[in-house]
């Protein structure tokens, strides 16, 4: 800040001499021709303009006189008391924060987010380029908007809210730093709970060629998909699987060269919550169903085109959470099918056919 | 091999990501959200999925919330009559000869020309106060399948390729996303990089053309040259190693992948009994969805198959039975089928139109263009099935209850499928989009 202050009081005295000295040069120059006049305007016009945004940059930007003045002229023809395109009205600081049709028009502290001076920004030819009519921001303007932007979008009203009303409420309204309004943004990056060893694990379970993707919006679970993994590989990937042990929600064999021997291997009783199987199409028989017993959480088994028979139903039985039984295709009998939905009256049991 | 690596890379990125927690609404289902978490759900305007209770601790069923993965997307050319098919006005002079038939939800109505979707109602949510402001065809297909309105100086991608930049791909040797018959305006991978280009298929029963290695060439001779293309191109593609190049050989490289894969097997209808086929309907439309099937079956996440004819500007109450019984057998065998192989739970059904029809009957017994209110469907993934949402006034024209407009409807498949709603992703030129605009999903439709 101190040195950015320091700019702004050299600054202003020296646009103050170089007017000074142009007007001298002009008044000595009135009577020499036209060409060169217009030359210095121009070259003291130019030198202003590039004057003036390091000016904007350092100096408090005041709502009500730097930019309110071009707003009137630029954007009050559609967005004011009279009318509001896109429900949006840019006359008073309240409908200002208001926003329009599509929500905020500004963030504070990020131009970059603010629809306000991303379309006025925009290449003119762009659809969305504003004004759509009439005439567009100067470039000293857009920078004076967004250096306004920049200083937290501050209409000069703040204060008078605090005056009346409690002294903390200001910093509620209008986050009044930097730091504050990136409080707000974080939201999006909140931090998600694996300990370190799991990340390994997961970082691990994918290089050997398991598939391991979070359940939709939970951090909690995890589902592992070996349809495409080399079971050669699978006494390598356990030791990593059990690391994720309470992690893991749905386990996919399906379409896969897993066998009984793998579903053996597994211990599925040690994944806690564990809800999901799948194992359809695949070599797996009784042999290796008779594991499954162990998964007390289940709430999906897909048994579909699998080596199943009634052998099975005495393993399927003690499955007291299961929801939905895909069993089509498979070698079990109508008579076993009776018996699994006298012992799971809940539970959907799919036989195909359609 | 180089793409390989690429992918992944891409994959342990995606989980590394996935891990710090990228997706916009990840808050939801965890237990005791903190004062930020509370707020980056609302920033979307997603409500909490798993029910939280009293404590703070989440109902964490398997049957609880969006749990799709990927999408079979149906879409209806042309402008389907809402009031003939899924939002029935018995009693009104604007119904016309259309009748209604029971549905296996009792005091639930859907058309008599979609008996086999009427067996099926348990698992359709249907949508009967869709919303769109653009009432012609290309704009309106373009709106639907992007979410934003077009315009001359941008593509939008379509939500397939969102989904695989996203989400990336399961499968590695078939591309992403999948067209059947038709890619619609709006629906490709617009500004997003040329790998999440969707594939075309013209015709199903053709399958893929030109996938065969010549005949003329021995296996080893094609690996040869294709080796020394790969030499001779060496040093130009280390020299210019940007976007398009890159994209280019990739390219190359994925087709090659896929001549060589099993999964090649995946669009082969022969494959498929006779019975299965013929209850697809033997109809290009059918044809497709069996493909569709097939095709998520081995993890493409987004599969379109679009059946056109349905702008029945003339002979409405001919053209409507004629073309809602192939859709009717197709999507209700496809529904059966998804279903019994355990596919429903995770594999999002969505049909869809540009836009609804005139309660009006014109001169030429037809119906003309209605944006204001038309009916889409919703089935698996989550959602919960047996009703119907939202409404139209009684005679169709507006939407009276909860309206849904297109970006929500967006909003609502991209929620299904996990995907981060309130990421943004910049253009070439810098602009912001998202997903779905700033739609809104409709949260109360999952289970």
């Amino acid at each position: 800040m101190d040195a950015r202050s320091g700019s702004l009081t050299k600054g202003k005295p020296l646009s103050v001499y170089l007017v000074k000295i142009v007007t001298k040069l002009i008044n000595m120059l009135k009577q020499s021709s036209i060409l060169l006049f217009s030359f210095l305007f121009s070259f003291l016009f130019l030198f202003l303009l590039v004057l003036s945004p390091s000016i904007t940059a350092s100096e408090k930007i005041d709502y009500m006189q730097d930019i309110q003045p071009v707003l009137k002229e630029k954007c009050f023809r559609c967005h004011d008391a009279k009318k509001q395109k896109s429900d949006l009205r840019m006359d008073t600081p309240k409908h200002m924060r208001a926003g329009g049709e599509g929500g905020p028009i500004f963030v504070p502290f990020q131009p970059e987010q603010s629809e306000m001076y991303l379309l006025t920004s925009l290449p003119e030819y762009d659809m969305d380029y504003m004004p759509s009519k009439g005439e567009g921001l100067t470039q000293s303007e857009l920078e004076l908007l967004k250096n306004w932007i920049l200083q937290g979008a501050l209409f000069g009203d703040e204060d008078n809210d605090t005056d009346e009303e409690n002294g903390s409420k200001t910093e509620h309204k209008t986050p009044s730093t930097i730091s504050s309004s990136q409080q707000n943004l974080t939201v999006k990056n909140f931090n998600y709970n694996l300990t370190e060893k799991e990340l390994q694990a997961l970082e691990k379970i994918n290089q050997l060629g398991a598939n391991i993707r979070q359940f939709n919006y939970d951090e909690s679970r995890y589902s592992i998909s070996f349809r495409y993994f080399d079971f050669n590989k699978y006494t390598q990937i356990l030791p990593h699987l059990k690391v994720l042990k309470n992690r893991i929600g749905k386990i996919d064999f399906s379409r896969s060269h897993v066998t009984d021997k793998h579903l053996a291997q597994t211990q599925l009783g040690n994944y806690p919550n564990l809800q999901a199987v799948d194992i359809h199409q695949t070599d797996v028989s009784d042999s290796g169903i008779q594991y499954l017993a162990s998964a007390t959480k289940l709430e999906y088994l897909n048994l579909h085109n699998t080596g199943t028979s009634s052998a099975s139903v005495k393993h399927l039985i003690a499955l007291k959470s299961l929801k939905k039984l895909y069993l089509w295709n498979t070698r079990v009998t109508a008579k076993d099918v009776d018996s699994l939905r006298e012992a799971l009256p809940l539970v959907a049991i799919d036989l195909g056919g359609l | 091999m180089k793409n390989l690596l690429g992918e992944l890379t891409d994959r342990r990125q995606l989980v590394k990501q996935i891990a710090k927690g990228f997706l916009g609404v990840s808050a939801l289902n965890c237990a005791l959200p903190t004062k930020a978490q509370a707020i980056g759900a609302q920033a979307i305007g997603a409500q909490p999925t798993g029910a939280l209770s009293k404590h703070g601790k989440v109902a964490k069923s398997y049957y609880s919330g969006p749990r799709a993965k990927n999408v079979i997307y149906l879409y209806m050319s042309g402008g389907m009559s809402h009031i003939d098919t899924f939002d029935l006005k018995q009693g009104r002079e604007v119904q016309g000869p259309t009748q209604a038939t029971k549905t296996n939800i009792t005091g639930l109505y859907l058309s008599e020309h979609l008996p086999g979707l009427a067996k099926q109602m348990d698992k359709l949510a249907i949508i009967n106060s869709m919303f769109s402001n653009q009432g012609a065809h290309e704009e309106g297909r373009y709106f639907m399948h992007s979410s934003y309105t077009k315009r001359g100086t941008i593509v939008h991608p379509g939500l397939g390729p969102w989904l695989v930049k996203y989400s990336g791909r399961s499968n590695l040797n078939l591309p992403g996303v999948i067209h059947i018959g038709n890619t619609n305006p709006g629906s490709t991978q617009g500004f997003l990089e040329q790998r999440y280009a969707p594939l075309l298929i013209g015709d199903p029963e053709a399958g893929l053309q030109n996938s065969q290695r010549n005949k003329n060439l021995s296996a080893k001779e094609f690996s040869d040259i294709y080796a020394l293309t790969k030499q001779l191109n060496q040093t130009f593609a280390k020299r210019y190693s940007v976007g398009k190049v890159n994209a280019y050989s990739d390219m190359y490289d994925d087709a090659l992948k896929l001549m060589q894969s099993s999964d090649l097997d995946a669009f082969t209808l022969n494959r498929e009994p006779k019975k299965i086929r013929d209850a697809y309907g033997k109809n290009a439309f059918g044809q497709g969805c069996l493909l569709a099937r097939r095709l998520v079956e081995r993890d493409v996440r987004f599969v379109e198959v679009t059946l056109g004819g349905w702008d029945t500007h003339t002979n409405n109450f001919d053209r409507v039975p004629e073309n809602a019984h192939i859709l009717d057998q197709a999507m209700s065998t496809l529904l059966i089928d998804l279903n019994r192989r355990g596919m429903l739970e995770e594999t999002l059904v969505v049909l869809t139109t540009e836009f609804g029809r005139t309660p009006n009957i014109n001169k030429n017994e037809g119906r003309d263009h209605s944006p204001t209110a038309f009916s889409s469907v919703l089935a698996g993934g989550g959602i919960q099935g047996g009703r119907f949402y939202g409404k139209s006034d009684e005679d169709g024209k507006f939407v009276t209850e909860n309206k849904v407009t297109v970006p929500d409807f967006n909003a609502t498949i991209a929620y299904a499928l996990g995907l981060p709603l309130d990421k943004v992703e910049y253009s070439p030129s810098g602009r912001p989009f998202r997903i779905a605009d700033k739609g809104q999903a409709v949260v109360s439709l999952f289970g």
